[in-house]
């Protein structure tokens, strides 16, 4: 699953990611393949997230969480 | 003596500002770094008797694959050997770097630590927030970490001044090369296909670091101290296939693995998994609909300080200055030079002067919101709106700061790695009404509505007042949107913002801010002021052929016909004069053109003068309508409210004239500094001149469909 399918309070580990460019970037900022990653909260008519990396805040769009890719979270 | 040169790095969020600031406290200066105008802060500071140090603050950083041009600061000095530097950077190379880590999230900063340690500097390491750290119940074994890591590990706080004598000690050690500077532990393990590239770059430049070819594979597209023939060397030798990413993430992830487990290691946790005081915050800060307003709530309380806190130092200044000008003109006896000083140099730099109170308020308050982290929040917010005008919710830092002044909300864009976000910011935000139009708000406003109407509680004139504001903001978001219509880019647009622990700001941080931010556009904006003023001056000192004695003249005799007393007279010599000299001809020369906005000669000279800068207006109104340049801003209203059009014998400043002139201030891009750091932000006129045009369009067309439906 993709981190822009996760409920506002679940949880998962971070798999891999789509994008090289973007997963670069998030990989510098500490987002890295087994991270825990949680979804916050969300802004702008669900556009923005609010996530937490290893209990970090961290600000995404919409689009970048899609390049995210999670384990499977049960619901 | 002996002087060294040490570097300050860390990722962003790391405490290093605080850090540098508890280091070299006022003894800073801002310059640039070499080629680039990102600015770097540096500090010279006695360590011992006789050991100097000049410490370098780097922008904050997260690894050596940079995202936006303050990121690449880092790599492009350190990729290059430090031979080489020499010849390249002025000044000398460095003989250490100081590394600040965050203790609270070591991990990820650790990341750069382990690129630069590659390069064989000698560096210390500083864990950073040693007190915050252990009131969140983090114990760091600083032997282990020391050893584990192979260099010197001090903890410190940059806020408590913790631990910062043990560190300029170790510092001392350092750069006196009295502490080895043994190989690094995390070194990259490189595969065999990028062993080949790095291995043959080696060779052929003689490079002693095999990492430091890496870089040069990585990045010699852009590393500013490559020639262009050692490009074409490179890039024949890294092959096409050379994946970067591929590398990065190879890379990224090696490096993660490798001290991962040391922290791990290092670092006790006490306390886990408890809702900090952060949480509690964000749950109403950046709550959906609670967030925006607290936002809008937040600015209309900065706008009301900004406006209530600084009448009495502008007051002060107001005064300092006429006192000064009244004290020159006794000293000085009558002559060219002494009109030159008061009424050109001394007038435009009051002019400048006079924003002081204004500028350094909104920075105080917008350092504040900074320091403490709540900026990112505002950031995470609008993002999603900003978006859809071509800005990024970066964007945001600087629109509120245009509402102070344009040029340093022009200098906060540098943190939007995208360049057409960033340059549609650029274009945009001269569009948000700054400080210096508020004069000529203040002057005109009261010709549109009496000062005493009430449309229910309401002030007429603050509606209008809160009008012009919002007219400028839809502005800069329409002038956006078509400018994201227009512009094409490949680059990719990021969020991906840190959302930083809430921190109680430091004192000393943002009232170094407030120093900084103010001596920039003191220097920046007085550089410009001071030449255009001159120009100015001048323009409206002389005239073609001997104008300027008939028009003397001329007044001399109409003011004995009417009998006119001493001062009476002079304004009307003045008031002859300035219709005489260049600045009159071009009034008149464009007068042709402003009529269909309901404009007449006298305020085309106005608009010429207040190019240089708006509240320039104010003082050209008071020479032409000859009430001396000196006079109340009461007067000038006086004054003005009673000017005839001789064509028709009505009222010059009607409401249509003047409602057409203030939609003209909010559109015109009538500020010769802001144009000289768009130029110096984006490296060239173009982007400066089309805003300019642009803006003076919209300003054009804004007047004429006013004044066209008003009259």
């Amino acid at each position: 699953m993709k981190l822009s399918d996760l409920k506002i309070g679940q949880k998962s580990i971070v798999q891999n990611f789509t994008n090289t460019q973007m997963g670069g970037k998030l990989m510098t900022m500490g987002m890295l393949p087994g991270s825990l990653v949680e979804l916050v909260r969300k802004a702008s008519a669900g556009k923005t997230f609010f996530i937490k990396v290893n209990g970090f805040g961290m600000a995404v769009r919409k689009n970048e969480a899609a390049n995210i890719l999670l384990e499977e979270v049960a619901n | 003596m002996q002087n060294f040169k040490v570097a300050l790095i860390g990722n962003p969020n790391c405490g290093k500002s605080s850090l540098f600031n508890q280091l070299t406290g006022l003894r800073q200066k801002v310059g640039n770094f070499h080629g680039v105008t990102v600015d770097k802060k540096s500090g010279i500071v006695s360590l011992s008797e006789d050991i100097k140090v000049n410490f370098i603050d780097f922008p904050g950083t997260y690894s050596f694959y940079p995202t936006s041009i303050d990121e690449r600061i880092v790599v492009g000095t350190f990729a290059c050997p430090q031979a080489l530097m020499d010849a390249w950077e002025e000044g000398k190379k460095y003989d250490g770097i100081l590394y600040v880590a965050d203790i609270t999230q070591l991990e990820k900063h650790l990341l750069l630590f382990s690129q630069i340690q590659e390069l064989g500097i000698p560096m210390i390491l500083a864990l950073n927030m040693v007190d915050v750290a252990r009131e969140s119940g983090l114990e760091v074994d600083v032997n282990l970490i020391s050893k584990e890591l192979n260099l010197p590990v001090i903890q410190v706080s940059g806020r408590t001044g913790e631990g910062v004598i043990d560190l300029k000690k170790e510092l001392i050690k350092v750069v006196l090369g009295k502490s080895d500077c043994p190989q690094s532990k995390l070194k990259y393990n490189f595969s065999k296909e990028e062993k080949a590239i790095t291995h043959e770059l080696q060779v052929e430049f003689g490079l002693g670091s095999e990492y430091q070819a890496w870089l040069w594979a990585q990045h010699y597209a852009w590393l500013p101290f490559l020639t262009a023939a050692q490009r074409i060397t490179i890039k024949t030798i890294v092959t096409p296939e050379f994946d970067g990413l591929k590398y990065q993430v190879r890379e990224t992830m090696q490096r993660f693995k490798k001290f991962g487990p040391i922290v791990r290691q290092t670092l006790v946790n006490s306390k886990t998994g408890e809702e900090t005081f952060s949480d509690k915050v964000d749950q109403v800060v950046t709550h959906k609909f609670m967030g925006p307003v607290i936002f809008f709530g937040l600015m209309i309380i900065i706008f009301q300080a900004i406006f209530s806190w600084s009448g009495y130092p502008m007051d002060l200044i107001e005064a300092g200055f006429g006192e000064l000008d009244s004290g020159v003109k006794t000293l000085l006896g009558e002559s060219m030079f002494r009109d030159l000083l008061t009424d050109g140099i001394l007038a435009g730099l009051g002019g400048v002067l006079i924003f002081i109170p204004q500028i350094a308020i909104l920075f105080f308050l917008i350092s504040i919101l900074e320091e403490s982290g709540y900026m990112a929040r505002a950031v995470y917010l609008f993002d999603n709106s900003m978006r859809r005008f071509g800005l990024n919710g970066r964007s945001i830092v600087a629109l509120v700061s245009g509402g102070a002044c344009a040029i340093p909300a022009i200098m906060s864009t540098r943190t939007i790695s995208n360049w057409k976000e960033r340059l549609i910011t650029i274009m945009v935000t001269p569009l948000i009404s700054c400080s210096a139009r508020l004069p000529v708000y203040a002057v005109l406003v009261g010709f549109v509505v009496a000062a005493d109407q009430y449309w229910g509680v309401f002030n007429i004139q603050g509606l209008v007042f809160m009008g012009l504001y919002l007219l400028g903001i839809i502005a800069a978001l329409g002038a956006g949107w078509v400018f994201n219509k227009i512009l094409k880019t490949e680059e990719t647009s990021y969020l991906m913002l840190e959302m930083p622990v809430y921190r109680m700001p430091m004192a000393r941080n943002v009232l170094l801010n407030v120093y900084e931010k103010t001596k920039t556009f003191v220097i920046e904006a007085g550089k410009v002021i001071f030449v255009i003023s001159i120009i100015l001056w001048l323009m409206a000192s002389f005239a073609p052929g001997d104008e300027m004695r008939i028009a003397e003249k001329q007044a001399t005799s109409i003011a004995l016909e009417k009998e006119l007393d001493e001062a009476a007279t002079e304004n009307l010599i003045a008031a002859k004069k300035i219709e005489a000299s260049y600045a009159g001809h071009l009034g008149k020369f464009i007068e042709p053109v402003i009529r269909p906005l309901g404009f007449d000669w006298k305020i085309g000279i106005a608009l010429v003068t207040s190019f240089a800068a708006r509240e320039v207006f104010v003082g050209t109104m008071a020479t032409i309508y000859s009430i001396g340049s000196d006079a109340e801003e009461i007067s000038v209203i006086d004054r003005m409210a009673t000017e005839i059009n001789p064509d028709n014998g009505q009222l010059v400043y009607n409401r249509a004239t003047s409602l057409s002139l203030l939609i003209f201030y909010v559109f015109a891009m009538q500020c010769m500094s802001t144009l000289a750091i768009v130029k110096r932000e984006t490296k060239s006129w173009k982007w400066a001149l089309i805003q300019f045009v642009f803006m003076t369009a919209l300003a054009y067309l804004g007047s004429l469909f006013t004044y066209q439906l008003m009259s």
